[in-house]
């Protein structure tokens, strides 16, 4: 894959205070990748300078191969959802996203074909929602419609501050679905969020930022070696957990729940580990009934890593 | 790019109930005025030019008050109401941005303009001045009012506040009014007369003066008040300019 936004030695500071330190990045084309950390850790100021709106102090932004003076020819090939989530209350969904369409110059029927499209995928198409000013939306509508604009341009790099900040369980499902559609259809994506399960199910790599420096970068897998954590796993199985009793794979085994006819525990230690206890199963003819990831790695990675730092 | 800002802005300040009222109070502001010096016993009484140039200052005055008022929130509720990141980050040059929203502050200035023509063709009836009124009162008034917007402009930049913009422009605006309020000793003084000479509010009063009471109706005539006005142009231009150049630099977001 190549190269699709790279940063190198980026830094930004407000008055005395370092928002951005000396931060690098690659991405590469067709990547959903996931920006990690904490409130005030220079997520959104990253993503302003990423995008044109605030200049860096210092270091390097090429985005598709254009450095950033050339603001306007990245400005077609970008969409952001941004922090602040202005909208013109006034005008309707379809108003708003014509004068956007305007202004990057999509006109005529492409332009009503467009909206039309774009107003459907983001569940906006409704002739009870058409008529409304987006005074009177949602903040869930409003968060639909400002992904709705972002797509206008047909981006190659979506970036985006929060997506799904405010949306009910449905509407973060849909907005993801839609996400993952596009990164399918070879979208790049930028996703910083706080919503760690949102990152850890949507990006194939992801980054942690803490205090305005980089603490990590790589895939979930690479992160977790490197802070030495382990995957947790809930199994149950059919029978008693008392045959593997003797296996030295029992220091690991933990919650155990053992009623005769089923047994359900957690399973904490490399994925090597992982199958070789899957291996002991089977060899003694133990049904295996459930076998699932607990899921929250991420956040234990994330505390691990920003506690540290 | 320009004309989609500038329609934007009119449908979001001129086509509004608040761009309505404006017009009906300074319609209703007009229709009083020219009512009493058509009317009233004492004020009937005075030239059918001074009555001009009383009519022509309040049309001047008034559309001064309503074009900053307007201009004071036109850039600054980008900022306020967080939409300047969104529309920023399409392919909008500042320059289109700037120039879309003076063309719609002065559009309202050509509103209030149509609204008063009536008014100027009903009392200078008779005067054989009915040209020369609107032709003055359109040109100074669009010369004042666009160096007055541009200013404006240059302070939305720099508060990016409604408020405070509204705040300082007011206070601009009445600093140049004050002189019209001087008596005619104050106004011998040195001071008051370098002042009259700068001050553009000043200038476009006395031009009037020249034009509608004293009948020196060429653009020669009345170029010693023009041109203070063009240069009060090229202030605010420069000062826009400059602000915006800083407004640029720092970025669209400011968290200083």
């Amino acid at each position: 894959m190549s190269e699709i936004i790279s940063i190198k030695n980026l830094s930004k500071s407000y008055n005395q205070t370092k928002a951005v330190n000396n931060l690098s990045l690659t991405i590469d084309r067709g990547e959903f990748f996931g920006f990690l950390g904490p409130n005030g850790a220079g997520k959104t100021t990253t993503i302003r300078m990423l995008t044109g709106i605030i200049k860096p102090d210092q270091g390097d932004i090429i985005i598709n191969g254009l450095s950033q003076d050339k603001k306007e020819e990245i400005s077609h090939i970008i969409g952001v959802i941004p922090e602040s989530r202005g909208f013109y209350g006034w005008m309707t969904a379809f108003e708003y996203l014509q004068f956007f369409a305007n202004i990057y110059g999509i006109k005529g029927k492409e332009q009503s074909d467009m909206i039309a499209s774009l107003l459907s995928q983001v569940g906006l198409l409704n002739n009870n929602i058409m008529g409304m000013r987006i005074n009177a939306y949602s903040r869930g509508m409003k968060q639909r419609l400002g992904l709705a604009r972002s797509l206008i341009n047909k981006p190659e790099i979506l970036f985006l501050d929060e997506p799904t900040l405010g949306l009910d369980p449905q509407g973060q499902e849909d907005i993801q679905n839609l996400l993952k559609k596009l990164n399918q259809e070879g979208v790049t994506i930028f996703l910083s969020s706080h919503l760690l399960h949102e990152v850890s199910s949507l990006c194939s790599k992801i980054a942690i930022i803490h205090k305005g420096s980089l603490i990590a970068e790589g895939k979930i897998d690479e992160l977790r070696q490197k802070t030495g954590l382990k995957e947790t796993y809930h199994i149950k199985i059919e029978g008693s957990i008392k045959p593997i009793q003797e296996s030295k794979m029992m220091s690991h085994i933990d919650k155990i729940k053992d009623n005769g006819i089923t047994s359900d525990f957690t399973f904490q230690d490399s994925l090597e580990n992982t199958n070789r206890l899957l291996d002991i199963l089977r060899e003694k003819n133990i049904r295996i009934l459930e076998f699932r990831s607990e899921g929250e790695t991420l956040t234990d990675i994330f505390l691990n890593l920003t506690l540290e730092a | 790019m320009i004309r989609h800002i500038w329609l934007k802005e009119i449908n979001a300040e001129l086509y509004t109930w608040k761009s309505t009222l404006w017009l009906l109070i300074a319609s209703l502001l007009f229709s009083f005025t020219s009512y009493l010096l058509l009317t009233d016993k004492e004020l009937s009484l005075l030239d059918q030019t001074e009555l001009l140039w009383l009519l022509s200052k309040i049309i001047i005055g008034v559309a001064f008050l309503i074009v900053t008022i307007d201009a004071s929130s036109i850039i600054t509720t980008e900022f306020e109401k967080e939409t300047a990141e969104s529309l920023f980050l399409a392919p909008l040059r500042l320059k289109d941005f700037i120039l879309g929203k003076l063309l719609a502050s002065l559009t309202l200035w050509l509103l209030i303009f149509i609204v008063a023509t009536p008014y100027i063709l009903v009392t200078s009836a008779g005067s054989n001045l009915a040209t020369a009124f609107l032709g003055y009162v359109a040109l100074l008034g669009s010369l004042g009012i666009l160096a007055m917007v541009m200013i404006i402009f240059g302070i939305s930049f720099l508060y990016r506040s409604a408020k405070n913009t509204l705040t300082t422009s007011l206070v601009i605006m009445l600093a140049f009014s004050v002189p019209a309020l001087f008596s005619t000793t104050l106004k011998n003084n040195t001071f008051a007369q370098v002042f009259g000479k700068i001050n553009p509010i000043n200038n476009i009063f006395e031009s009037l003066d020249n034009v509608l009471v004293d009948y020196q109706l060429s653009i020669l005539n009345n170029w010693k008040f023009i041109y203070p006005l063009l240069l009060f142009c090229i202030l605010g231009l420069i000062l826009m300019a400059i602000s915006a150049r800083r407004f640029q630099n720092k970025g669209i977001i400011s968290n200083d």
